[in-house]
């Protein structure tokens, strides 16, 4: 004798959340995909930034600027001060590197905002001396030594620089979390509709499993089933439309010459992808579940 | 434990269900039922009449716990209605098989699984599901109608799928609403049969039927519910 496979008792995949529910959470997960590649890239560039400028310092020592000086002797001038400065620092104590940016060098840097060489050379332009710190470094230690030996030169830590691009990156972050809150309470949302108005359409089978003898934990498990699959597979439609998407941006970023994080590469950084439609799916079976067992408590 | 002590616990032991002075009203209307006081003995047969409207299937609701009365004291098992946990009402309802007048058949189920849904909420493993729920459903004449969907059957084959219901969890109270309303005489007196074969086995068996020559025939308890309230009119009908 031929036997059907066993049936839910809640005919739930005929209703029409089965059909909004997994579109829902298709489109929540897209979103939260794009939000996590975000923050990840987000987070490696701020990294990458703050470690190249917190891992240099300059000095700057600026040309006389008194008229009755040729530009000869300035030169000279600043060119005994600056051999001054790079004594004073390569017997200080915790700096690995000192160097002193050519004139070439600083010509270069100062060509899109100043014009050609010719005209740079003309000006009395500052002298930069780049320094890496390491072990034993103290930069109130340094400021002393080179108020005592120059007091005109300025010692730059990058600390306005550090200080901006974190705050600039602390408030995107904050807005890509809050946007991921936001996403999966939207998801919460959509389950505790969609199992709402499971309830209702189906009361009269649910009072009828009642009267059956079943448990409300029951009746519970089997709405918690059918919103983890719904949910499921929603994150997975989600996740194959956010990752081509991606994909293509990255490749766009990467033929325009962005620099694109390593950590996107990562299986880290894929397994917290993966792990996103399963997460949703688990959120989606506890809302369920959570759900049904609040509406149940008040029947009799 | 004197004397008088045991035979009042002996007495409600064997009591499956006791109504004291029960009443039931629906919101600000009249009572329907008023002061019942009866009580439902293990083993017990009874059949219940009365004209339509009479507030036989508000009796029934109050009896598989779908509905609470508004004043008085109903048992149920030994447990009052009102006062028990939620949480335990599961446990007492698996203990009561109910044919309803519009046999509530679950649509999109199969005939099979619809008899099996008591046993499947009570856990019972899908080897006894299976062997006990085929064998009922030859009994009641519908073993060539196992993965037929309600639609599919006839009124008559319905009623027999609400009574397989009813009773495949073995039941220590039964109760059936019309049972037999929508089947002709050979299987009406059929499924009275396989009532009366539970009933010997010691379910409490409560019949409403408008069927007085069924009634008679069979010759149990009688209850007429008249104005609202439960006669027990077994020996002016037998006379």
């Amino acid at each position: 004798m031929a036997f059907r496979p066993r049936q839910s008792h809640l005919p739930l995949d005929s209703d029409s959340s089965s059909r909004f529910l997994p579109a829902i959470v298709a489109l929540m997960v897209a979103l939260l995909t794009f939000a996590l590649v975000g923050l990840t890239v987000l987070q490696d560039a701020v990294g990458r930034w703050s470690g190249q400028i917190e891992g240099s310092l300059t000095v700057q020592i600026p040309p006389n600027a008194s008229a009755d000086l040729s530009p000869e002797d300035r030169d000279h001038e600043l060119r005994v001060r600056v051999d001054e400065i790079l004594d004073v620092l390569a017997d200080a104590p915790g700096i690995s590197r000192v160097e002193e940016l050519s004139p070439e060098t600083m010509a270069a840097l100062l060509e899109p905002w100043l014009g050609p060489n010719e005209v740079i050379s003309e000006l009395p332009i500052p002298r930069i001396i780049e320094i890496t710190p390491t072990t034993g470094f103290n930069f109130d230690q340094l400021e002393t030594l080179l108020a005592e030996t120059a007091p005109e030169a300025i010692l730059d830590d990058h600390r306005i620089w550090i200080e901006r691009i974190s705050d600039v990156a602390f408030s995107v972050e904050l807005a890509l979390i809050t946007l991921i809150a936001v996403l999966f309470g939207a998801t919460i949302l959509s389950v505790v509709f969609a199992t709402r108005s499971g309830l209702s359409i189906h009361r009269n089978i649910i009072e009828l499993l009642h009267l059956m003898g079943a448990q409300d934990t029951y009746i519970a498990g089997q709405f918690a089933r059918h919103s983890m699959r719904m949910a499921f597979w929603g994150g997975i439609l989600g996740m194959g439309i956010a990752l081509p998407v991606s994909g293509l941006i990255g490749y766009l970023g990467i033929r325009a010459g962005w620099d694109i994080p390593g950590s996107i590469y990562s299986p880290w950084f894929a397994l917290l992808i993966m792990i996103v439609p399963v997460l949703v799916a688990l959120v989606a079976r506890i809302t369920a579940s959570r759900t049904v067992l609040k509406v149940l408590r008040r029947m009799l | 434990m004197n004397a008088r002590q045991a035979d009042a616990r002996s007495a409600e032991l064997t009591e499956v269900v006791s109504f004291r002075d029960v009443g039931v009203r629906y919101e600000t209307g009249p009572e329907i039922l008023r002061d019942l006081n009866f009580t439902l003995h293990r083993g017990g047969f009874h059949f219940m009449t009365g004209a339509s409207g009479a507030g036989k299937s508000t009796l029934m609701k109050l009896l598989y716990l779908a509905l609470r009365q508004t004043r008085g004291e109903i048992r149920i098992f030994g447990r009052d209605n009102i006062r028990v946990p939620r949480e335990d009402l599961p446990a007492i309802r698996r203990k009561i098989g109910v044919v309803f007048q519009d046999f509530r058949l679950i649509n999109h189920l199969s005939t099979f699984e619809n008899v099996a849904l008591p046993l499947r909420v009570a856990g019972v493993d899908d080897l006894q599901i299976r062997k006990n729920v085929t064998e009922l459903l030859e009994w009641v004449g519908l073993g060539d109608q196992i993965n037929a969907i309600p639609s599919r059957l006839s009124g008559g084959q319905q009623q027999r799928v609400a009574i397989a219901r009813a009773v495949i969890g073995r039941p220590a109270l039964l109760l059936a609403d019309e049972p037999t309303g929508n089947v002709d005489d050979r299987i009406a007196m059929r499924l009275l049969y396989l009532f009366e074969e539970l009933n010997k086995l010691g379910t409490t068996v409560l019949i409403a039927t408008h069927n007085r020559q069924l009634v008679r025939r069979f010759g149990h308890i009688q209850w007429l519910l008249e104005g609202g309230t439960v006669i027990d009119v077994t020996n002016t009908n037998s006379a």
